[in-house]
């Protein structure tokens, strides 16, 4: 086992278990906070894929930026009863972590450990120096995925809209 | 060469094309200028007072002109499709027949359901520029869906339409059930969202692409891994919510019944239409090589559907929940037809969904027109009784499309049925083509409900407190239902041509067009 390997699995682990704390925590500011470790996990797993960039943009934008708007919005709510996020159906619980775990055993099953990728994806032939870089992905989103930029725009534009529309006074 | 210019090397730029995206791209422009235009009205003698919103009167104008021009846009790509077909911005959009057949499907729902909101804006409040801005923007994201040739386009059209209509489907804020609609779709909407993007992260993960067309190449040899059928799962499950499919439906009645009636229809059609348009390219010309393994899926699916979405739809006595129901239930027709896993199913599928927009799009502007003032008037029973003989045209307009929507010759829907049954019939399912027609009988009990209200029973009779229904028919409303009777029986009557057209668009997908009889 690698030194990545091993970065793999422990921040991996880390991410799948912070992540299910942040749905199972009852103090919604302690979600939130487990919400930043995972999103830390996150990038470090980009670091171990050489994507520098986008580690540093997800701790910057996630666990930085959007994490505070989080916590601005969870204390401006001022929840001061928990108990509005008690799942009320416990039955349906034990019924969807019987799926899941079913759903996850059937992927072991099929021999997920197993299965090696036999195809290269699109980082194959890029130049080892640009790889994960600024210029790698800038260059990526102007040309090949020039159409998706720009459709992705246009969802930040209806999400505004819809912020806005959602927000206004009632005439 | 620098690093950077071999980048730009391998990742050359191919065939950029305006004209691939023209509907799109009117559809933005006009989308932002309603928005815009929308300035230049506020602090004019429009608004109560300086500054504030009121309602608005160039929006709804931009809105349908945009879409008139988007739709001639349609009309120009095909007609100039033999040169210009093939794939656009890297392979992220294809221009061919399926696309633009459909893009004309939601381009033409869009323009209806414009021409049916705008009186029913003005009475409940909902006449801002921004309602009109993003029926635009989720038909810019219809457009972007049915064109995708990329699971990343898939993904984004799918998302620019389905949030413009979480947001539109709340827009009566002061609605208890519109915002209880929109709340619901938003919560179950995204968890759909989530099992998509798993699926995508699945298949790109054995493929190692997600170009539709690369993905169909690279899984047509070898035994299929295990990790890819489970992305193709997640995806049946993304899909399966987004058309509302058994069991993936529930949000479906409360949404309908939720949101202003003019984006019922809208959800109705085009949404519907836009995303069986993805999941028909996904699965019958991508994952063609997979059809082993997710033939019987659907076909549990399709029984499933047919017969919870009668079934419930037997109890309705809200007109948008029984349309909601049916709505669930055409949908499983139109899943028989994929199964069917031919050419003439596909064809089917094209043809069924410009019939059932046309019929849908008809019975809910009857309910549009019907609604009132305040709170909604859906009831069938209270609402609906005696209808044949306070607005006769009406009536019969709403008989129409009842017929349409059981399968009743001479009209669309049941010319698409037939070809549903033929196509299933020739694919050597004969229980699922049994059981179609015993869920179209089963349906016959409500829709036909409907007519025997109107015409059967008379208001006081019923215990309507309200007195009788009054119609808001306005110019445009009665436009948009004349369009779509002579639509629904122009198709029954005619089919040839339209058939003749959706077999033509159907032989852009190369892998069902080998299969042609």
């Amino acid at each position: 086992m690698t030194g990545v390997d091993l970065a793999f699995w422990f921040f991996g682990t880390l991410a799948v278990v912070t992540s299910v704390l942040v749905i199972t925590n009852r103090n919604p500011v302690a979600s939130v906070l487990f919400l930043v470790i995972a999103f830390f996990s996150l990038a470090a797993l980009f670091v171990t894929l050489h994507s520098h960039f986008l580690a540093a943009i997800q701790v910057l934008v996630y666990a930085g930026a959007i994490m505070v708007l989080f916590l601005f919005v969870v204390m401006l709510l001022n929840l001061g009863q928990p108990q509005w996020f008690d799942v009320q159906a416990r039955p349906l619980v034990i019924v969807a972590a019987a799926l899941g775990a079913a759903f996850v055993g059937l992927l072991w099953k099929g021999g997920l450990l197993e299965w090696t990728p036999t195809v290269t994806g699109p980082a194959a032939g890029v130049p080892e120096d640009v790889l994960g870089s600024v210029e790698a992905i800038g260059s990526a989103l102007y040309t090949v995925y020039y159409l998706p930029f720009i459709a992705t725009a246009l969802l930040l534009l209806i999400a505004m809209v819809g912020a806005v529309v959602i927000a206004r006074r009632e005439r | 060469m620098s690093p950077i210019d071999q980048l730009l090397e391998l990742h050359a730029m191919s065939r950029p094309a305006a004209f691939a995206v023209l509907p799109a791209l009117v559809l933005v422009v006009f989308a932002i200028v309603t928005l815009l235009a929308d300035l230049l009205e506020l602090g004019s003698s429009r608004g109560p007072a300086e500054g504030q919103a009121g309602p608005t009167i160039m929006a709804p104008w931009l809105a349908m002109t945009g879409t008139a021009i988007a739709f001639g846009a349609v009309v120009w790509q095909w007609l100039r499709l033999e040169e210009e077909a093939g794939l656009y911005f890297n392979g992220m959009i294809a221009l061919d027949g399926f696309a633009v057949f459909l893009t004309g499907v939601v381009v033409a729902a869009t323009l209806l359901t414009l021409l049916l909101t705008v009186g029913y804006s003005r009475r409940h409040n909902v006449d801002l520029a921004e309602y009109y801005h993003l029926i635009l923007m989720a038909a810019v994201g219809m457009v972007l869906l049915v064109e995708a040739a990329n699971l990343v386009m898939v993904f984004l059209g799918l998302e620019v339409m389905s949030v413009s209509v979480y947001i539109l489907t709340g827009f009566r804020r002061t609605q208890l059930r519109s915002i209880e609609g929109a709340l619901k779709y938003f919560v179950l909407g995204a968890f759909s969202t989530g099992f998509f993007v798993y699926g995508i992260a699945m298949v790109y993960g054995t493929t190692g692409t997600m170009d539709l067309a690369e993905i169909g190449t690279r899984i047509a040899t070898g035994p299929p891994a295990p990790l890819l059928l489970a992305g193709v799962g997640l995806l049946v499950i993304g899909f399966g919510f987004k058309v509302a499919l058994v069991p993936f439906h529930m949000w479906s009645p409360d949404v309908y019944e939720g949101a202003p009636t003019p984006i019922t229809g809208f959800m109705a059609t085009g949404v519907k239409a836009a995303g069986f348009a993805a999941f028909v390219r996904v699965f019958l010309s991508t994952f063609d090589a997979l059809a082993d393994q997710w033939v019987p899926v659907l076909w549990v699916l399709a029984v499933l559907t047919m017969l919870v979405g009668n079934v419930a739809a037997i109890r309705q006595d809200d007109v948008k929940r029984m349309l909601a129901y049916s709505s669930i239930a055409h949908a499983g027709y139109l899943v028989v037809a994929m199964v069917a896993h031919n050419a003439l199913g596909t064809a089917a599928v094209l043809y069924y969904l410009a019939a059932y927009t046309a019929m849908t799009v008809g019975a809910f502007g009857v309910a549009v027109t019907l609604s009132g003032r305040g709170a909604e008037r859906t009831s069938i029973s209270r609402d609906y009784a005696g209808l044949g003989y306070s607005e006769p045209l009406l009536a019969a307009a709403m008989a129409v499309f009842m017929f349409s929507l059981t399968g009743v010759p001479p009209t669309a829907g049941f010319v698409g049925k037939f070809y549903i049954i033929s196509a299933a019939v020739d694919a050597g399912h004969v229980p699922l083509a049994v059981l179609l027609v015993v869920a179209s009988v089963i349906s016959a009990y409500y829709y036909l409900k409907v007519v025997v209200a109107m015409y059967m029973t008379s208001p006081s009779s019923a215990g309507s407190d309200a007195g009788p229904t009054h119609a808001h028919l306005g110019a445009l409303a009665s436009t948009a239902i004349l369009a779509t009777v002579v639509a629904v029986l122009g198709m029954g009557i005619f089919p040839g041509e339209w058939i003749d057209m959706a077999r033509a668009s159907v032989e852009g997908l190369a892998t069902a067009a080998a299969r042609l009889p």
